[in-house]
């Protein structure tokens, strides 16, 4: 009986391992933006789950988790190498259907996954459709995150807050 | 420090940044990479083993993708029409998987290091 029960558990392991990528994918929100000398990118995944309840987050069993991306370009200006990672950001995100019938608003929870660190929260959605995620990011300062103001070391003041938006088909189109 | 002494403390500096520069960037080995129709081309790369280097990513589709590979920790997203470069650390000789993570059906790759 036991090993019966390990076989079955090893093919379930296996079969899950083989669909993953379809189970636990990731999609395509819109185009990869380039601001303030960073790259932004937005994507939603499904069948995730977090070590803890993120702010607002919808426990909703279809939610998806969207996420985006902030990473430093070739000539960020503020002492982040090329592809880093920037921390400290707060980023308010409204996903809202385009025919008015569902708009949720929360801010993104900073966190890391296989895939390296992020910004995400889940949302609950409303069926397929035409969906815009608009993204408002406020730079690391807001979150008592310092630079240097002297000459030798010193690195320009943060950014004034980003607004970008991305007009998305849910689901996605081509997986 | 003596304000006299700075100017050749900041003439040191910038030499040795002006020598470290090239040697960091340009000189790391880059291998040429395609994604058309979703698709990496060519799908499989041979890299020497146990030295960084990078992928020049081209994407000519219209639509961005995400070179993504758990194997070599890196992910990137590259526009539709851009291109992007994608930092990889030393690897130890093997075979190692990536995807286009949008197409993850179709776009997928292998870097082989030797």
């Amino acid at each position: 009986m036991f090993a019966k029960t390990m076989v079955f558990g090893g093919c379930v392991l296996a079969a899950a391992g083989m669909i993953s990528p379809a189970l636990a994918g990731e999609f395509y929100i819109g185009e990869p933006v380039m601001k303030e000398g960073m790259q932004l990118s937005p994507a939603y995944l499904t069948g995730i789950e977090m070590s803890g309840v993120a702010p607002g987050m919808s426990t909703a069993k279809d939610a998806i988790h969207v996420e985006i991306d902030v990473h430093a370009g070739d000539k960020e200006a503020h002492g982040f190498p090329p592809d880093a990672w920037i921390p400290y950001l707060s980023i308010l995100t409204t996903v809202a259907k385009t025919d008015g019938s569902y708009s949720e608003t929360k801010p993104l929870a900073p966190m890391t996954a296989g895939d390296g660190p992020h910004y995400a929260n889940n949302f609950a959605m409303n069926g397929p459709g035409k969906y815009k995620a608009t993204y408002v990011i406020e730079p690391p300062s807001v979150n008592g995150f310092l630079h240097h103001v002297d000459k030798a070391t010193g690195v320009p003041d943060w950014w004034k807050p980003i607004t970008v938006s991305w007009t998305f088909d849910y689901p996605a189109k081509h997986s | 420090m003596s304000p006299m002494f700075r100017p050749a403390v900041i003439a040191a500096f910038c030499a040795a940044a002006l020598a470290y520069v090239p040697a960091s960037a340009a000189d790391v080995h880059t291998v040429e990479l395609t994604l058309k129709d979703h698709k990496f081309s060519p799908a499989t790369i041979e890299v020497p083993a146990n030295q960084r280097f990078q992928i020049k990513l081209t994407n000519e589709d219209e639509t961005a993708d995400e070179f993504d590979s758990t194997d070599l920790r890196v992910e990137k997203v590259v526009g539709g029409g851009k291109t992007g470069i994608i930092r990889i650390q030393p690897l130890v000789p093997g075979r190692y998987q990536f995807m286009g993570e949008y197409h993850a059906a179709t776009a997928r790759g292998i870097v082989v290091a030797k």
